[in-house]
């Protein structure tokens, strides 16, 4: 098989470069690449403990909510009973004899119908789904 | 032979022999550089080779070991206590709740002497009469009690359970200060019952672990004890945790809440009126069921004696007998009631049917008599009722029979429990009709030889007063899941037992029973409302064979407003002085009943006086008492006036 002669005018071209010659390697700076690595490592381990401090810290800070969450609930159990224990009839009756108070024989009520705004700071007509009293569970609605 | 001779020798014999590396081997003469650089070698690759091996030892044929232990000294695992669900009374009051509080601890070590590794006697840490004269302030635990424990051979010892926190603070100042040694601290949550003694026998009570041993405690156990969680963490060799160790939590699932159907302040009132009356009358105890008729939920349910829950030490398991229901008892004439309900809806009598009553009637050999003395009279059966005959209940009981009146005890629950959810409830008795010889059929229509619970009774009334249907007693409205909303249980279907007609028929009788001129129940009355129900007077069997003891039972069961009635109250008084009914357990039925209607917002149906003339009432009373201080002040006025010119005399 025979080449393929080029077109004179691409020959001529071709003729018409200058020689080849061979790049030297580039030159090679010891001390930048050191002081780059040095400091790439050096923001490495910056980084590392720097983000090992900060989970530290937030793991220290999530423990106290966690304790001060335990404590919270410890104190709304603690006064949940306690506010029980206050209103217990039991206590009422003998905090009610003690101001000299006595059972009446035969009470009288008058039920109101309707509560009015002023009779109370309690809402008359409260939305559904929402409680009055934030001790006590929601029985209204199921 | 000479130590260069030995050497050229075995040169000799050897050299030919050894080759390393293609080379002949030769013998390093002793004393040169690379001699001892052999012999250091030779050290170092038995010193690596032990290393290696160890190495192995660790990493490889007892790495499982190693692991537990190490993971044994820096994990710390801790059980996380899941809180116990409260129980709620209807409208949401705390019953019975959990808070925290500390259990005391001691490691008995810490108070004998020791002998250390080395054989030295270390001694102990605490004289043991100081720790006990601190722990007796602060814990308010007897010396003995303490010195015993603190003298244990062992190494744990309770010094005492659930304290209050505050107790706990001050055990840890006294450690952290040098004055304790060998105390620790736990916290644990203990139970408690603000209302202290109210509804003692429903709730029931827990150990001391928080497991339920009675009551409500116990039925429900399974939703209040919730699910324990857990806490996994690294520990630094001081005990505290690491912050950037490892550290899994598997949180605790809170217990269940339960909402039961009682209504505290009620509750409070029964509970009052029971104790009154058994101090009152001598009686050995007292019961009282409030049912609100239509739903069949348990407003109250009282017995008496009681006891504190919150007091552990005194706690009794007589006095935690929830009486109403695990209690059986010969009702009586409450039973007539049902008798005459079975007989009109049998068509045998209607309630203006005559009889002629004689005060005394014989059956089988055996006279039954009235509770006292008349001529032979005519009665209707209405009035039989009004007046509790049981000459003439019995007359119409023979015109039932026996499978009849059998068969309608049954429909009206007797002999099995209500399934009110409770534990140990009793089914009652009644004996198969085969089994009922000639004095059953009398005895029975008048309430002795049968066997119900208080609540049995209350609810056979409860069926009456919602015209003829039965429904299910029950003491549970639902649950609190944590969204703090309630998830109600689902509503009791009713099952009629009596026709409307009929009951409404017995209620009128009944009506009389209180209303009535000749009445045995006209101290059941409430002011402002018609009261249906029956006084019961029934001997008490005896516990040491067949027969009647000379004691009795008192009961009254009813109903208001007897016209359309909405809540059943349940009476029952052991052994009380006087015995009757009418007298003993119709006024505790009064009491409880106002107050329940009350409670209920029943606006009353009888005419009462308007709100001008209650107010005119109170007006003319103020006055009245304004008057009589003012005479009062007078008196004492003239009275020290008097002294005065007297003195004045004198002087």
């Amino acid at each position: 098989m025979s080449a393929l002669q080029l077109p004179r005018r691409v020959l001529r071209r071709v003729q018409d470069r200058p020689s080849l010659v061979v790049v030297p390697p580039p030159a090679r700076h010891p001390l930048l690449l050191t002081v780059c690595s040095l400091l790439l490592v050096g923001i490495a381990v910056f980084g590392a403990v720097t983000f090992n401090a900060l989970a530290a810290d937030e793991a220290v800070h999530a423990r106290a909510l966690e304790d001060r969450l335990r404590v919270a609930e410890a104190e709304y159990s603690q006064l949940l009973a306690e506010v029980a224990a206050l209103e217990s009839p039991a206590r009422i009756a003998a905090a009610a004899e003690e101001l000299g108070l006595v059972q009446v024989d035969h009470p009288r009520q008058l039920h109101v119908r309707r509560l009015l705004p002023a009779d109370g700071a309690a809402d008359a007509d409260p939305a559904p789904g929402t409680r009055t009293d934030r001790l006590k569970p929601l029985l209204a609605d199921g | 032979m000479t130590a260069g001779k030995f050497r050229d020798d075995l040169a000799a014999t050897v050299r030919p022999r050894l080759k390393l590396r293609g080379r002949r081997a030769r013998l390093l003469p002793a004393g040169t550089f690379q001699r001892r650089s052999l012999g250091l070698l030779v050290v170092f690759a038995v010193v690596v080779a032990g290393t290696v091996a160890k190495l192995v030892s660790i990493q490889v044929l007892h790495a499982a070991d190693y692991a537990l232990i190490g993971a044994d000294q820096r994990d710390e695992f801790q059980t996380l206590p899941a809180q116990r669900g409260r129980l709620y009374d209807r409208s949401g009051e705390v019953l019975a709740a959990s808070v925290q509080a500390a259990s005391i601890w001691v490691n008995p070590s810490a108070f004998r002497p020791t002998t250390g590794a080395d054989g030295t006697e270390v001694p102990a840490a605490q004289d043991v009469d100081e720790a006990v004269a601190t722990l007796s302030t602060v814990l308010g635990v007897a010396p003995e009690t303490l010195r015993e424990r603190l003298s244990g051979s062992g190494d744990f010892e309770w010094l005492a359970r659930q304290v209050d926190m505050d107790v706990a603070e001050r055990i840890r100042a006294l450690s952290e200060a040098g004055e304790l040694y060998g105390v620790g601290i736990t916290p644990e949550p203990r139970r408690t019952y603000p209302g202290g003694s109210l509804a003692a026998q429903i709730l029931g009570t827990t150990d001391i672990d928080g497991v339920g041993l009675g009551g409500m405690e116990l039925w429900h156990d399974a939703q209040l004890h919730g699910q324990p969680g857990w806490l996994a963490f690294e520990r630094s060799r001081d005990g505290d945790a690491i912050p950037s160790g490892t550290r899994e939590v598997q949180s605790p699932v809170p217990g269940i809440d339960v909402v039961l159907t009682l209504d505290r302040q009620l509750q409070y009132t029964a509970e009052r009126v029971a104790a009154e009356t058994v101090e009152a009358t001598g009686a050995v105890g007292a019961s009282i069921v409030v049912l609100e008729v239509g739903t069949g939920e348990v407003l109250a349910m009282a017995s008496a004696p009681t006891v504190n829950l919150n007091d552990r030490a005194s706690l009794d398991e007589d006095l935690l007998r929830n009486r109403a229901v695990t209690d059986q008892f010969e009702p009586g004439s409450v039973q007539k009631a049902i008798t005459a309900a079975a007989a009109i809806e049998e068509g045998v009598v209607t309630p203006t049917t005559v009889l002629e009553v004689a005060d005394s009637y014989e059956v089988s050999g055996k006279v039954f008599t009235d509770s006292y003395e008349h001529p032979t009279e005519e009665m209707t059966f209405a009035q039989v009722m009004e007046q509790s005959s049981n000459v003439g209940t019995i007359m119409v009981a023979e015109e039932l029979g026996d499978e009849r009146l059998a068969d309608w005890l049954t429909r009206f629950g007797y002999g099995r429990p209500t399934e009110v959810g409770f534990p140990g409830e009793a089914a009652g008795q009644v004996r198969p009709v085969e089994e009922w010889w000639g004095t059953s059929l009398p005895t029975i229509a008048i309430g002795q030889g049968v066997a119900t619970t208080l609540l049995q009774a209350a609810n056979a009334y409860a069926t009456i007063a919602n015209d003829g249907v039965a429904v299910r007693p029950h003491l549970v409205r639902g649950t609190v899941g944590p969204d703090g909303v309630l998830q109600p249980n689902a509503e009791e279907t009713g099952t009629r037992v009596i026709s409307a007609e009929t009951a409404v028929q017995v209620r009128e009788m009944l009506t009389m029973v209180v209303a009535g001129e000749k009445g045995t129940g006209s101290r059941a009355a409430v002011p402002g409302h018609a009261v249906a129900g029956k006084t019961g007077t029934a001997r008490k069997p005896r516990v040491d064979g067949r027969g009647y003891a000379g004691t009795y039972i008192a009961s009254f069961v009813g109903m208001a407003p007897a016209e359309n009635p909405e809540l059943v109250v349940a009476v029952m008084v052991d052994e009380p002085t006087p015995i009757y009914g009418g007298l003993v357990a119709a006024p505790a039925f009064s009491e409880v009943m106002e107050e329940a209607l009350r409670r209920q917002h029943v606006e009353s149906t009888l005419a009462g006086p308007s709100l001008e003339t209650a107010l005119r009432e109170a007006e003319a009373a103020r006055v009245r008492a304004e008057r009589e201080a003012a005479a009062a002040a007078a008196e004492e006025q003239a009275a020290a006036t008097t002294t005065s010119v007297v003195q004045e005399t004198r002087e």
